[in-house]
């Protein structure tokens, strides 16, 4: 079938691309926001936008303050640098309870019902919001073919060292598209193949559930809970409660004191089970930001007498494993690193989208003259899963400042609502795909205009709404909101210049035709058909 | 200021080796012709600027943080390079 190895590659490069690219792009877009998911929550949720961190504050006050007195089970979320409030949640009669604490203060905040980049994207970019693992497996297997493709194209790119530093913008679009598609799949190359390998270490949990299984004996699809007790000590913390009162509660103060103590460092979250039972137990997780390996630390005190009950730190073999999840993760304190990150999980999206355009391009003259239905399908999904993404995620953005506080018209939650925005603008550009794909790039370039529309309102949007304009916010130390803002203004100013570029090129090509036509019916003495 | 420092080392590395190859050279330098001892000098030259940018994130960051740090500068200061010569290549011509 192929004369040689590279023959085949490069087919299995195409395909696997034009297969698999759409989810890819998805995950590589939601992955490279999620860098920033806390920010996003920052502007998504104004009103946790505090200047100062404080950590030196009394949990015995604000739990006493804040805490009914029936609760038995609670959490409490340690302010950082990238999120000031201090957050308690509890069960209470009602359910899920949510307290958002200025911790400077200790005066109660309000908060906008918002998923927020924690809630929506960064889940969004490992299970695609699909129900029952049905989108971690998708995503692995994606991830899988992305190193094939990773290894393929370093193989079928004949002139690699050559064409290492060439990028050519001012030749046509399919050159300077593969120019970008190279510098960026090559260049970025170390970073790809280390996150997305990272990403499937990652879930391993799933993947290689039944090698688990065989190890702890279990007989289910899922890890035993054997597995979580060695690996991260889950479930070692609970003690069977005796069901009689204690008659006071020791100080979670001095608790903080032991753990910080123990590990050098405040902990990020605090978890009480049992709290109105003799034998209830506080749980301390240690904080992840120091240190590149997410953490699974522990330590636990007995909720009535203050006492140690247990330390866990993972076995050696979990540490290494921690590392790799750390790298992909980056819960830890490094901006340059996160900025990084952010950057090169551009160079990511790019590297798709120029695999997409490639394709095209190059197949443009051929997809013209048939009448393929499969061609209109993947071309339309292709605009659909780049720009339209891109516009439904801005749309999710805008729809957050637009929607009234009791937006509840979707599953009676303002979240849904906000998350039925996204997916509305996302299945409208679909049919915008559909209905412009026969016209050259006039889908692309629409949708890039729309992109540029949707980044400039939600900013304008944020100042109006909130008076947080990008002055306001720079001379006021919201750096991260301000970030988003510039962000957003940049991303709409490139969607805008792409968007002329290609309305240039259309014009250029539409003209083109004219004159083929013109020439034509000259050449034949036909009068030419007016368009 | 290491930070920078490491990535601008790993820029002069990456910018040494464009300079032994065909086309960087016809952008920057109208393709004057490299003698085989100028190849070699500046290729060791860009492994010990590369090596020293190394060294430098790692003695600053410690082995975690350096080289990740490292390893995902490394990446943008090469598209970095890519899209300078290109840039300093089109002016070039502007200016001829």
């Amino acid at each position: 079938m192929f004369s040689s190895i590279r023959d085949s590659l490069t087919w299995l490069h195409t395909w696997g691309g034009v297969f698999l690219g759409s989810v890819l792009f998805a995950v590589f877009w939601m992955g490279t926001l999620s860098v920033f998911d806390r920010e996003i929550d920052r502007w998504m949720n104004p009103e946790s936008r505090l200047t100062t961190l404080n950590e030196d504050f009394s949990l015995d006050i604000i739990l006493e303050k804040y805490l009914p007195p029936e609760v038995s089970r609670w959490e409490i979320v340690y302010p950082s640098e990238r999120d000031k409030v201090l957050r308690l949640f509890y069960m209470g009669s009602g359910g899920y309870e949510r307290v958002d604490i200025n911790p400077v203060n200790l005066e109660r905040l309000s908060y906008t019902e918002t998923a927020g980049g924690t809630g929506f994207i960064y889940p969004f970019h490992y299970h695609l919001m699909f129900p029952r693992n049905i989108g971690n497996w998708i995503v692995a297997f994606a991830s899988i073919v992305m190193l094939v493709l990773l290894v393929s194209g370093v193989i079928i790119h004949k002139k690699i060292l050559i064409d290492f530093f060439t990028f050519r913008p001012r030749k046509r679009l399919t050159r300077s598209s593969l120019d970008l598609h190279n510098i960026t799949g090559v260049m970025g190359l170390p970073f790809h193949f280390a996150i997305t390998i990272s990403g499937i270490i990652l879930f391993m949990n799933y993947y290689a559930a039944p090698v688990i299984n065989r190890t702890y004996d279990g007989d289910s699809f899922s890890p035993p809970a054997a597995y979580y007790r060695e690996t991260a000590g889950s479930g070692e913390w609970i003690r069977a409660p005796l069901g009689r009162k204690p008659q006071s509660s020791a100080s979670v103060d001095n608790m903080v004191g032991k753990a910080k103590e123990h590990w050098g460092g405040l902990p990020f979250r605090i978890q009480a089970f049992d709290f109105n039972d003799v034998n209830g137990s506080i749980v301390f997780r240690r904080n992840r930001e120091d240190a590149v390996p997410l953490n699974f630390d522990w330590i636990s005190f007995d909720a009535v007498t203050g006492d140690l009950l247990k330390d866990f730190s993972p076995k050696p073999i979990a540490q290494s494993w921690r590392w790799i999840t750390g790298f992909h993760f980056i819960q830890f304190e490094h901006w340059t690193v996160r900025w990084l990150f952010f950057l090169l999980g551009l160079t990511g999206c790019v590297l798709i989208a120029t695999g997409f355009v490639i394709w095209f391009e190059t197949r443009k003259k051929r997809h013209s003259q048939t009448d393929l239905t499969s061609v209109l399908v993947v071309e339309s999904l292709t605009i659909t899963s780049v720009t339209g993404l891109i516009a439904a995620t801005f749309a999710f953005f805008l729809s957050n400042r637009l929607l009234p506080d009791d937006a509840y018209w979707i599953n009676g939650s303002r979240i849904s609502t906000e998350i039925g925005a996204f997916y509305l603008v996302w299945v409208l550009t679909l049919f915008h795909a559909f209905a412009r794909h026969k016209t050259s790039t006039v889908g692309w370039a629409e949708q890039c205009l729309l992109i540029a529309l949707l980044g400039a309102s939600a900013v304008c949007a944020n100042a109006f709404s909130t008076g947080d304009h990008i002055l306001r916010t720079l001379a006021g130390g919201h750096y991260n909101v301000a970030g988003m803002d510039i962000l957003l203004i940049l991303s709409s100013a490139i969607a805008a210049g792409i968007f002329i570029k290609l309305k240039k090129e259309n014009a250029k090509v539409a003209l083109a035709a004219q004159e083929h036509s013109t020439f034509e019916s000259r050449s034949f003495g036909i009068r030419a058909e007016p368009k | 200021m290491t930070y920078f420092l490491s990535f601008l080392l790993a820029c002069m590395g990456f910018f040494l080796v464009a300079l032994t190859q065909k086309r960087p050279r016809e952008l920057l330098v109208k393709g004057v012709p490299i003698t085989n001892l100028q190849v070699i000098v500046y290729r060791m030259s860009s492994s010990l600027s590369l090596g020293a940018s190394f060294f430098l994130s790692v003695a600053y960051d410690g082995w975690s943080f350096g080289i990740i740090f490292w390893g995902t500068m490394i990446s943008l200061s090469g598209i970095f390079v890519s899209f300078s010569i290109t840039t300093a290549g089109a002016y070039r011509k502007k200016k001829a």
